[in-house]
């Protein structure tokens, strides 16, 4: 086990759909399977309703990773939001990667309402992928502190 | 203003003396084969003086003084703390001052033009403070250059420090203003005959120079004429020649914030984009596309020149170069005068 | 080249004449060598302007939408349309063509009021690489079917498949889109091969994560947000692009490298299924930025993926806006347990 008080902990972004992944959560929750703490849950309606602004605003504000997670095929809620979403998802992550985001900074999965070991599973699977990745630089946006006309020539 | 003369190893002398004190930008090509070839503004390494294209480069020298994005000030959002949301005015260090090497004359007159509408700007003042321009007078023009047609020179040497020329045996540097002076190195008094070659190619180009403005057209003839319907038909709204202009001013702020901090920014408007203008309700008075590029050229074309005197063009042609649908203020000038 | 540009000027001109259509769009020549000038012909006389040559780089259907729009009547909303609306002509390539398949698929244009006339695409030349080789100092350009020839320029002549632009020569649907042409003309087309289609990605596919970012991030520092390349996508027509979202502000608006990245990836991400790559944002890019490089590589997952191609099948629903229940899924995470159970 890692040291909570001293080393490094990756926060992680995660997106849950409310209908299964969310329930999943909770029902991880209620059955007391141990999780990392290192995950920060964001409800949304559906997988289907995630936009690439929401991932990429995740990145840009210094999440170290993000988890998107929602009905497995064929039970979602809206019917077929999650395939639409899983097409999406696919050359996201791709192009992502095409551009040189280290490939477990976003993730997804699908983790059903009654699969609350699963997804204290799979948690633990993502914070220990990010872990190894170290905190995210590529994408965060750093406000700098200063003023710079001497950096005015070259972008910040 | 004196005039020196120097060989290819005196001006680099100058440079390497520079480059102790200040930082050097100056255009220089990308070194990256895989990606388009231009010049553009860069810091300079070593004391090599820079080979320069015909024409302008890439880029204005505009982002020295009106940096994208400038930061006015910084705040905290935090409101546990006793400043929470006060903005604490941030301006630039004018102390530590950078030199501008190669500037063209168009550049350095669109800074002293600009400087009529910034006048009592703090942070454009500043950056004036900051920039120390030597500028290079342009030999050849470029197919697309015309600062000849909007009351300039090629060869002219307003609003820079320093101004060098090209002779056959290395450089004439004139030292036109007192900071211009306190850069200066060791250099011989260049002679009489020099000078005045120098001067007769420049009044030589004066002399077809029609420094022409639109004061005497009526402002709603102009503003009702047919041909900015045919230039909004093919204007794709994007901000190439706002952005790529050394004169435009027009700008922008906003808030940003990143987990407790927070900073206000001024970055370029563009009067081509839809939200130039716009007001919180709903209403533009540019509402139109049509409305939006006669904004531009009527700015450069009437609107200032009846506030200032000179056009709002100085003629450096990186919107006739770039634009994406070929919209030529050479033209639109023309069209107009007929 | 000639041949084709006159064919142009008197099919546009029987058309406005006959008033059969109120528009033609197509090119006129630009004030510099080697550019063009969208232009709309709304008189027979006027068509006698249009030109076809290889600089005409810019997205022609790009304009469509807006001139539809400009001859309907205002109305409230909801109110039906008028059935015997203007209509307007424009001749597409291979590209601009699957381009116009698209618009008639998403509502932007309406089929029956567009009278689409199919060219032949040898390619299309890249002024800038021209410009780097011949200097700035080109006067006069001319061309036939193989050569471009120069006045004034350090290159008296270049070889047309030379200096092709990057997208024509890697394009493999140069031949317009049948199915939806009104007419087409006859001629010869460019003919690459389809193997090598993908080359520019999957060099940088073939670097490591770093070398990717290294590329990604010098490719468009150089970037100064004017948005052409957003402009000249005939794809992009929010009423709002999500760069204008002030609440919540996806992107900020200043020369921050984050901001500029996260731009670029989702202007391309939103032509995923969608780009056809015609090229009109590299022309347009006033930095040379190699903006396709990134729509490109989303339009070979979607090959990959999905097996489907931008407007090559104009009435099949676009790759996005439909779903297998036999997707890929490589990429979701499993539960450790199930491994190797899901393929």
């Amino acid at each position: 086990m890692t040291d909570i008080n001293t080393e490094w902990q990756p926060k992680i972004i995660t997106f849950l759909c409310t209908w299964c992944s969310y329930a999943g959560a909770d029902l991880a929750g209620v059955s007391r399977y141990q999780y990392p703490p290192n995950i920060r849950v964001i409800k949304v309606p559906c997988s289907g309703r995630m936009s690439p602004n929401l991932i990429l605003n995740a990145l840009k504000g210094g999440a170290d990773g993000v988890l998107v997670s929602g009905c497995h095929p064929g039970d979602c809620h809206y019917i077929s939001g999650n395939y639409f979403a899983r097409r999406r998802f696919g050359l996201l992550g791709n192009l992502l990667e095409f551009i040189g985001l280290e490939k477990d900074r976003v993730q997804f999965t699908w983790v059903s309402a009654a699969e609350g070991e699963q997804f204290a599973d799979v948690i633990s699977q993502v914070t220990e992928s990010v872990r190894k990745l170290g905190p995210a630089t590529r994408l965060v946006k750093n406000i700098p502190a200063e003023i710079n006309v001497e950096r005015a020539c070259a972008n910040e | 203003m004196k005039t020196l003369k120097l060989s290819n190893d005196e001006l680099q002398g100058w440079l390497a003396s520079w480059q102790q004190k200040h930082a050097i930008y100056a255009p220089q090509l990308g070194t990256d084969a895989s990606k388009p070839q231009f010049h553009d503004w860069a810091l300079l390494d070593g004391d090599e003086m820079p080979q320069l294209p015909t024409g302008v480069v890439k880029n204005s020298i505009k982002r020295f003084y009106l940096p994208q994005p400038q930061t006015m000030g910084t705040f905290s959002i935090d409101k546990r703390q006793a400043d929470a949301f006060i903005i604490k005015e941030t301006l630039p260090d004018s102390a530590k001052k950078q030199i501008l090497l190669g500037a063209r004359p168009c550049d350095a007159r669109a800074i002293l033009l600009k400087n009529q509408i910034l006048a009592s700007d703090p942070y454009f003042q500043a950056a004036r403070e900051k920039n120390i321009v030597v500028g290079v007078t342009c030999s050849d023009q470029a197919p697309t250059c015309f600062c000849h047609k909007t009351g300039a020179s090629p060869l002219a040497f307003i609003g820079m420090d320093i101004a060098l020329s090209q002779t056959d045996e290395g450089w004439l540097a004139e030292i036109i203003t007192p900071r211009g002076e306190e850069l200066a190195g060791n250099g011989a008094e260049a002679s009489e005959a020099k000078i005045a070659e120098l001067k007769e190619k420049r009044d030589a180009i004066k002399q077809c120079s029609p420094a022409h403005g639109f004061k005497e057209q009526p402002m709603q003839e102009m503003y009702d004429a047919p041909l900015w319907q045919g230039l909004s038909d093919r204007c794709i709204s994007c901000g190439t020649c706002t952005f790529l202009c050394p004169t435009c001013t027009c700008f922008d702020i906003q808030d940003e914030t990143s987990g407790n901090t927070g900073r206000r920014i001024r970055i370029w408007d563009s009067c081509m984009t839809a939200l130039f203008t716009a007001h919180t309700s709903g209403h533009n008075p540019r509402g139109t596309k049509l409305s939006r590029v006669r904004q531009r050229f009527m700015h450069k074309l009437k609107y200032y020149p009846d506030d200032y005197g000179p056009l709002y063009c100085v003629g450096c042609g990186r919107c006739v170069r770039d634009c994406p649908t070929n919209i030529d203020i050479r033209e639109v000038i023309e069209d107009l005068q007929s | 080249m000639n041949k084709i540009g006159e064919h142009i000027r008197q099919r546009a001109a029987e058309l406005l004449e006959s008033r059969e259509i109120d528009a033609f769009i197509g090119f006129r020549q630009g004030s510099l060598p080697m550019t063009t000038q969208h232009y709309v012909a709304r008189s027979a006389a006027e068509a006698q302007n249009l030109v076809w040559n290889s600089f005409c780089v810019l997205n022609p259907t790009n304009i469509l939408p807006s001139l539809l729009k400009s001859f309907e009547p205002p109305r409230r909303p909801g109110d039906p349309l008028p059935d015997d609306l203007p209509k307007v002509g424009i001749a597409v390539t291979g590209c601009w063509s699957r381009n116009l398949a698209i618009q008639f698929q998403e509502n932007q244009a309406s089929r029956k009021r567009v009278i689409a006339i199919g060219l032949p695409c040898t390619g299309m030349s890249d002024r800038r690489q021209i410009l780097a080789q011949t200097g700035e100092m080109v006067t006069e350009v001319s061309e036939t079917a193989e050569d471009l020839y120069f006045t004034g320029g350090t290159v008296a002549s270049l070889k047309r498949t030379e200096i092709l632009r990057p997208n024509c020569a890697s394009c493999v649907h140069p031949q317009p889109v049948a199915r939806i042409m009104t007419e087409v003309i006859e001629g010869d087309c460019i003919n690459n091969d389809a193997a090598g289609r993908f080359a520019e990605v999957e060099e940088i596919e073939a670097k490591d994560s770093d070398g990717r970012w290294d590329w990604f991030s010098s490719e468009f520092s150089a970037c100064i947000r004017c948005y052409s390349c957003r402009n000249a996508c005939p794809l992009c027509y929010c009423p709002t692009c999500f760069v204008d979202d002030a609440k919540p502000q996806w992107v900020g608006k200043g020369l921050n490298s984050s901001d500029t990245s996260i731009f670029h990836i989702l202007r391309a991400y939103h032509c995923a299924g969608r780009c056809t790559d015609c090229g009109s944002c590299e022309a347009a890019c006033p930095m040379g930025l190699r903006l396709r490089l990134l729509t490109k590589k989303l339009d070979k997952d979607v090959v990959d993926m999905f097996d489907s191609e931008a407007g090559v099948e104009p009435f099949k629903p676009l790759p996005l806006s439909t779903y297998s229940q036999a997707d890929p899924q490589p990429f979701i995470v499993q539960p450790s347990h199930s491994k190797g159970e899901d393929s």
